[in-house]
């Protein structure tokens, strides 16, 4: 039964602002000899300022790898996060269910668990090796409720300062400033690939013509 | 069946009497028109021969059983060609009517055009034919009735060898002399006696060669024409390609150069400093933000809101189902086929497989950026291709011209 407050709000986007992602510890090396788990890792969701998201997220699931027990972990209250121990690397399927309210389906995120700090090509620094990993992924519900249903847009309007971008980096990296610089590097690469979009088509008109002057050519002679 | 029943059903207009020509005349049309399913380069290289191996053998159809047979009689005739009233049967169809002269004109009316003396001497000297020859060759004409083979069959002069080509040729080109020649004749007629002996030579041996072919060469060929077709089909799909793609930039251009002059009179320079985004501008106040953020994001509201959110770089905006969704997972997937070079085409720009801020912003450009990547890759792919056959040409066209300079006659089949 649609009551009222289930009816959508028309024309009406919200963005909330997420990250989710993992940290992860070395053990020290006595643990190790009992299990052969070598870190310690916290997966977690989380509002981009560190903010509770629990006015509009009624529960997290956590789906780990099948070999720990019950993989499907559920976290129905703040924070959102599971701390496991482990040996190696997965994919994690996260599942975010909405309160009742919102009348949402759950939306899935998923995240390659990090345990070792990789460099950029891929290999691992020994003198890395046993510092603690940090890999987080922003994202954004974005028009997270495209057309809310009134209920949850009047939830959504009640927590708004709360989830926002901050303008500059302060202890997290995710900032409006992020975003305009990442911004500015695919419009930077964006020209790069146009303007070699031109030259190819240069290449390729003067490779069409001259192909259409040797043909006639070839025309030319073989009918003579 | 009368042997004009066969020409009816080949559809061979009748041929001249005397002339027996059925040869030369199925060839001729044959040769204008190319049968079907066979390219012109193609049919270039076999040189006008009936094709007989390349159109694949259709099935009769079957005969119809439940009709009633039709009536055959056997019929008595005299035939035209004879003086003796011999009585001689034929089988006929046709109850009713008797075999009339019109049946039987294949056995009559030879026109042969005779020459004189005098016409001799005039126009048919020939080195290699001498009077006594020709005479002989007219003679032989008359009595087997115009029947090439026959004549060829029978054909003995002292101190001469001719083959059917040189009688035939012989022949027509004595009538055809003396139908110009001689005044009161229909000039018209000489079309009938057109005979060209070396097409007739070379049609003969490549049937020849045709009938000769063993099967292991019939399989390469077919094989040949199999791979011909298929490139003839890739350049056609790969010129079909090359042209959506030429589209489809020439509309990224168009594009582009519609948002430079918007920025221009926006008042910004350049464009990725105009890029001031209005993302999260819900938390600015309360009231305003839900109406201008959707102004934006469907670019149709009203001048004043539009005001309040000047240079918003316009990236064509989805419109977005109702629902929750997540932003990044709304980026495309690069087609299967470009993947790695997309990949490899951000990581070398300092970019990672997808943006690190999907704001809606970031993730529109990201989509743009992905796409003309993709573009850039099929250009170039093409452009590779195009240079390469460009070269294939070019050396084509130096041994077309070598050839040509060396021999003129043999071309580069």
């Amino acid at each position: 039964m649609a009551t009222p407050s289930q009816r959508r709000t028309k024309g009406v986007t919200i963005v909330r602002p997420i990250v989710y992602g993992n940290v992860a510890n070395p053990l020290p090396p006595r643990k190790t000899q009992e299990t052969d788990h070598t870190h310690k890792w916290t997966v977690s969701v989380r509002g981009v300022n560190g903010e509770d998201i629990s006015y509009y997220i009624k529960k997290v699931v956590f789906k780990l790898h099948e070999t720990y027990q019950n993989p499907l972990r559920t976290v129905e209250q703040p924070p959102f996060e599971i701390t496991e121990t482990g040996w190696g690397e997965f994919e994690l399927a996260i599942k975010l269910h909405f309160i009742p309210e919102s009348n949402e389906k759950p939306v899935p995120l998923y995240h390659n668990l990090r345990l070792h700090p990789y460099e950029e090509d891929g290999t691992i620094l020994s003198a890395n090796k046993n510092k603690p990993v940090s890999s987080f992924q922003y994202d954004e519900l974005a028009s997270v409720f495209t057309d809310p249903t009134e209920a949850m847009y009047q939830i959504l309007t009640q927590h708004n300062s709360s989830s926002t971008l901050p303008a500059k980096n302060t202890n997290q990296p995710y900032s409006l400033q992020a975003e305009q610089d990442e911004l500015k590097l695919i419009e930077q690469t964006y020209r790069k690939v146009q303007e070699q979009l031109r030259q190819y088509k240069e290449r390729m008109d003067t490779a069409t013509n001259e192909l259409q002057q040797v043909k006639s050519e070839l025309e030319r002679l073989r009918t003579k | 069946m009368a042997t004009s029943d066969v020409r009816d059903i080949l559809q061979i207009s009748r041929p001249a009497p005397g002339a027996e020509g059925t040869p030369k005349k199925s060839t001729k049309p044959e040769k204008e028109k190319k049968p079907e399913g066979i390219s012109r380069e193609l049919f270039q290289l076999i040189g006008g021969a009936p094709p007989v191996a390349f159109t694949k053998p259709t099935y009769k159809q079957k005969p119809n059983l439940r009709q009633k047979a039709a009536h055959w009689e056997l019929r008595e005739f005299v035939h035209p060609g004879r003086t003796d009233q011999l009585a001689l049967l034929r089988w006929t169809k046709d109850i009713n009517n008797n075999i009339t002269e019109d049946d039987l004109q294949e056995f009559q009316n030879l026109e042969v055009i005779h020459y004189t003396d005098e016409e001799y001497h005039k126009y048919l000297l020939d080195r290699d034919w001498t009077k006594e020859e020709t005479d002989y060759l007219f003679d032989l004409y008359k009595r087997y009735d115009g029947r090439f083979m026959i004549i060829y069959d029978r054909y003995d002069f002292p101190g001469k060898r001719r083959t059917m080509e040189d009688l035939k040729d012989r022949f027509y080109f004595v009538q055809r002399k003396i139908i110009q020649q001689r005044p009161g004749q229909d000039k018209a007629e000489i079309a009938k006696y057109n005979y060209d002996k070396n097409r007739e030579v070379d049609r003969k041996r490549n049937l020849c060669m045709l009938f000769t072919r063993t099967s292991e060469q019939i399989k390469e060929e077919e094989a040949l024409l199999e791979e011909y077709e298929r490139i003839e089909q890739n350049e056609k799909k790969f010129a079909k390609e090359r042209e959506v793609l030429i589209k489809s930039l020439a509309f990224q251009d168009i594009s582009t150069t519609v948002k430079r002059k918007r920025s221009m009179t926006n008042g910004s320079s350049t464009p990725a400093t105009e890029i001031v985004t209005p993302v999260l501008s819900v938390s600015a106040s309360e009231s305003l933000p839900k109406k201008s953020r959707r102004a934006s994001a469907s670019s149709v509201g009203s001048s004043a809101v539009v005001e309040a959110h000047p240079p918003v770089e316009h990236v064509r905006r989805e419109k977005l189902p109702p629902g929750v969704i997540v932003r990044s997972q709304k980026i495309p997937q690069v087609k299967q086929g470009a993947i790695t070079k997309v990949t490899k085409y951000l990581q070398e720009a300092g970019l990672g497989i997808r943006p690190s801020m999907p704001t809606e912003n970031v993730c529109a450009k990201w989509i743009e950026l992905q796409k003309a990547i993709v573009s850039l890759h099929d250009l170039k792919r093409h452009v590779e291709k195009q240079e390469h056959e460009l070269k294939t040409k070019k050396q084509v066209l130096e041994k077309t011209k070598a050839a040509a300079g060396g021999s003129s006659s043999s071309q580069n089949w």
